[in-house]
């Protein structure tokens, strides 16, 4: 026990061990990286997919979403442009140079790197002045959660559905800046509130966070077996390890490993089960385009808020009332004002694991998110509503999907939505004065604000 | 019988022939016709206008083509700015689709916030309609009136009348007159034949742009819905204890005649609303359908004594070309109220008072064609987006754009400069003087 302890704190101890010159130097690398994510979750930044770069650096979301992403709800959807194996092709190249410093320097990136363990140094300084015993981790007996999320997530990833992938710390920090551009309103405070709850835990117990729970931390771990094995360190090779603890490590990889697959499993059910049908909302959330299929989305969506914040309209906003529990805080569209618009693809250049594919243009129009639909009970050219000169959703359409039928009997007009071309932009959405606002004012329980021509996923 | 010719048998050989063949020449093909010349020709299979001179009608200042909302709005604006006027029109009355076309209602003179943004010469013509009997249903803030035609009829021709503009209807505008790129007047039909009027500026304000296509501007034409508004009678008469609360369709709303109510109808969208066969076949098409719809509210409990008072003599086309102009109205800029620095006309919005957008602005270049000189368009043609249409053709924007479009072309008159370089400043301040509100 001794052994394993002294090995995965050994990072804390050559802290202590490094001199002032090295300290300095690593202080300035941590400030740069954290100001360069900052300014690059705030846009400022010229490049559109510079907010993706935050979260992509992860080696655990890396991995994760790079396992889940050949599944069949993705591959059926890389229909023109990405290769299957790489849904996400320019936030995997980000992560790769991260992956391939791990293997060689395991643990670097908390050191150099994450804006999490730099923001966490001030906290750790409140604990070494208290005047409290000094509770280390070493003395704190905390379980290696980390690394059986990690193995739980992966495992689910293998199935499609990384499981816990939202727990990255790049993904929370980039989260925590939902109330910053386009008020991400619950998910901003979600993530910042996470934030806090890791930094203020390092006033009680230092490194707990980072070295416990962690999952990108215990990535590094897992990625580093191999080159601790091959390398034989003392106190890192599996024999050392039987010696310390006989039977410590492998059981309970297995354990976690069979933990994974049953959670994964019992995701899956959720997910796309008969249960989640029955309580599912009203419409089913429509997601922006190049979204991973309807079941697997919430699961590989990290709730970084990179789409939400990038969208020019506004109009991608975290779920709060999903209809199954995995999709709390994943990005739906919903058209208040405004509709998405057939000249941008921002959301998808953003993704930082292939929730949302990476899209061209051209791919992106013929990309639908949802098909339109006429509710003629509220449509103004109804004669009980009145028969009014109305037409506005024809000329809304960027993509001329909607046509009127006029029928020479009745003398009646029927907007009619031609599903090839329709790609449930909302533009058509957002025009239609005709809604249910009377019938809504009128009813005892809560009605949805409909319109005459609406979008549904 | 073969005897000798004698002498009077020569001479009167030669005189038949002679007279045959001065028969020949007023029956063949070539040389003067029965018509005298001026009748249209069949030749090699084609049909042949034979070219001839145009009789001069007309010449004037300003001649405004077309006197629907937007006409009348610009001939009385460009009057009392100092050009002597001219004004045609193809019926027999002012006020076009308004009147004509039993459009009645002044739907969006109002905006976002309750103000009356349509002032001017427009709001001249409804502050004489208040003062009539029966002329429009008394006008209460905030809310768009409805007049009564035939009051707007009389009131209109009182107002041409006492400024002093010279009329001729019945009169079709059918061609421009141009030199190169610079339009001198345009051509009429009428039962008086084919004529000319010569002009300094033109104002086309057809509706259809009809001058401005002719004179070779730039423009796109939409499809849009066609429809036929009718008036019915005696709904003052309904017996509402036998209806029972049950309505039938097409009821239609209120007039300043007590019991007579004017029924819109929006007809087929994507019409071609240029194209002859398809106002033939709506026409005939509309007018049976409202008689059915009539005799079914007739069948109606309690609706017995409701009649068909009339349909409109103008069959509802309500847009076709829109000029490509120097300028656009653009959908962004309206939606969102941006001011413009060229404004000359300030338009408002029909909905429910809380739905409404913020008055918007048109700016003067929507009304200059990009390259064809001495002609401006008004009324629902101007330089927009086709999404803006709605709003374009409403009468209130008629009446401000047909303002806007009589004070510039008397200007340019006065001033001896092209549409294309007269001064916006100038143009806004004698709008403003003359009641004008620009924002």
């Amino acid at each position: 026990m001794e052994a394993t302890n002294c090995e995965l704190d050994s990072e804390v101890t050559e802290s202590k061990r490094e001199g002032r010159k090295r300290r300095l130097f690593r202080l300035l690398v941590r400030c740069a990286f954290l100001s360069a994510m900052t300014a690059a979750l705030l846009g400022l930044a010229p490049w559109p997919w510079a907010p993706m770069v935050v979260p992509a650096l992860s080696p655990y979301i890396m991995v994760a979403a790079g396992l889940a992403g050949p599944t069949t709800e993705t591959a059926a959807l890389a229909g023109a442009g990405a290769p299957t194996w790489m849904p996400f092709s320019v936030a995997a190249l980000v992560g790769l140079p991260v992956l391939m410093l791990v293997l060689f320097r395991r643990r670097w990136f908390c050191r150099y790197a994450c804006p999490v363990g730099l923001l966490s140094e001030p906290f750790r300084r409140l604990h070494s002045l208290s005047r409290r015993e000094r509770v280390g981790v070493r003395g704190l007996k905390l379980p290696h959660l980390g690394r059986w999320i990690v193995l739980a997530t992966l495992s689910g990833a293998c199935l499609g559905y990384p499981l816990a992938i939202w727990l990255d710390p790049l993904a929370i920090f980039s989260g925590s800046f939902g109330l910053v551009r386009n008020a991400a309103g619950m998910a901003g405070w979600v993530a910042l509130s996470a934030l806090l709850l890791i930094l203020l835990s390092n006033v009680l117990w230092p490194h707990a966070w980072c070295l416990r729970v962690c999952p990108l931390g215990a990535t590094q771990e897992l990625l580093a077996l191999p080159q601790r094995l091959l390398q034989g360190r003392p106190g890192g090779t599996l024999a050392a390890a039987r010696e310390a603890s006989p039977d410590r490590l492998p059981r309970r990889s297995v354990l976690s490993f069979g933990a994974g697959l049953l959670a994964a499993g019992a995701g899956v059910r959720v997910a796309v089960g008969p249960w989640s049908r029955a309580h599912r909302a009203e419409r089913d959330a429509i997601r922006p385009p190049g979204a991973a299929g309807a079941g697997q989305f919430p699961w590989l969506c990290v709730r970084c808020g990179n789409c939400v914040r990038s969208c020019p309209e506004g109009i991608i906003h975290p779920d709060e009332r999903p209809a199954e529990p995995a999709g709390l805080l994943a990005p739906m569209i919903r058209f208040d004002k405004t509709y998405c618009r057939e000249t941008c693809r921002r959301c998808t250049e953003v993704c930082p694991s292939g929730a949302i594919r990476r899209l061209s243009l051209d791919e992106k129009r013929r990309t639908p998110i949802g098909l339109a639909e006429v509710d003629m009970s509220l449509c103004l050219l109804a004669p009980e509503n009145g028969e009014r000169e109305c037409g506005v959703c024809g000329p809304a359409c960027p993509y001329a999907a909607i046509r009127f039928e006029f029928d020479y009997d009745t003398y009646i007009s029927t907007p009619t939505v031609d599903a090839a071309k329709c790609t449930g932009c909302g533009a058509c959405e957002i025009a239609c004065p005709g809604t249910n606002d009377a019938q809504r004012s009128q009813s005892a329980r809560p009605i949805r604000l409909r319109r005459a021509v609406y979008v549904v996923a | 019988m073969s005897r000798k010719w004698t002498r009077r048998d020569v001479i009167g050989a030669l005189g038949a022939s002679g007279a045959m063949a001065g028969m020949g020449r007023v029956a063949g093909a070539a040389g003067p016709t029965a018509a005298g010349g001026s009748a249209a020709i069949i030749r090699d299979g084609k049909i042949v206008q034979p070219q001839r001179d145009l009789p001069l009608l007309h010449e004037t200042e300003v001649l405004v083509v077309g006197a629907g909302p937007a006409g009348v709005c610009a001939a009385l604006a460009a009057r009392r700015t100092g050009a002597q006027v001219t004004l045609v029109e193809r019926y027999g009355h002012f006020g076009g689709l308004w009147t004509g076309g039993l459009v009645l209602i002044v739907a969006g003179m109002h905006d976002n916030k309750g103000r009356q943004v349509i002032q001017g010469v427009g709001e001249e013509i409804m502050k004489r309609l208040d003062k009539l009997d029966r002329g429009v249903i008394p006008r209460r803030p905030n809310v768009d009136p409805t007049i009564d035609a035939e009051a707007a009829k009389y009131v209109m021709v009182e107002m041409i009348e006492e400024a002093g503009i010279d009329v001729v209807l019945h009169c079709w505008g059918v061609d421009a007159i141009v030199e190169g790129n610079t339009v001198r007047g345009a051509v009429f039909e009428s039962k008086s034949g084919r004529q000319a009027i010569l002009a300094k500026v033109v104002v086309d304000a057809s509706g259809d742009g009809d001058i401005f296509a002719a004179a070779g501007a730039e423009f796109n034409q939409i499809t849009f819905h066609i429809g036929l508004v009718c008036r019915i009678g005696n709904l003052d008469k309904v017996d509402q204890a036998k209806a029972a609360g049950k309505k039938p369709r097409g009821l239609g709303a209120r007039t300043p005649i007590e019991g007579v109510n004017w029924v819109n109808m929006a007809g087929p969208k994507e019409q071609n609303c240029l194209d002859v066969k398809t106002l033939s076949k709506l026409e005939m098409s509309h007018r049976k359908f409202i008689w059915n719809q009539v005799e079914a509210i007739r069948k109606t409990p309690g609706y017995e004594q409701v009649y068909l008072v009339e349909t409109a003599p103008q069959l509802g086309v309500r847009m076709s070309r829109m000029l490509d102009g120097v300028q656009k109205v653009m959908y962004d800029d309206v939606m969102s109220g941006k001011p413009l620095a060229d404004v000359v006309a300030v338009g408002g919005d029909w909905r429910k008072p809380e739905q409404r957008i913020a008055a918007w602005h048109i700016p003067y270049g929507a009304m200059v064609p990009k390259r064809v000189e001495n002609l401006l368009a008004t009324g629902r043609c101007v330089s927009g987006d086709p999404r803006l249409a709605d709003h374009l053709r409403i009468i209130p924007t008629c009446f401000v754009t047909g303002h806007a479009a009589g004070v510039a072309a008397a200007l340019c008159v006065l001033d001896n400069c092209p549409p294309r370089a007269a001064e916006v400043a100038k143009i806004q301040q004698i709008l403003r003087d003359q009641g004008a509100f620009l924002g």
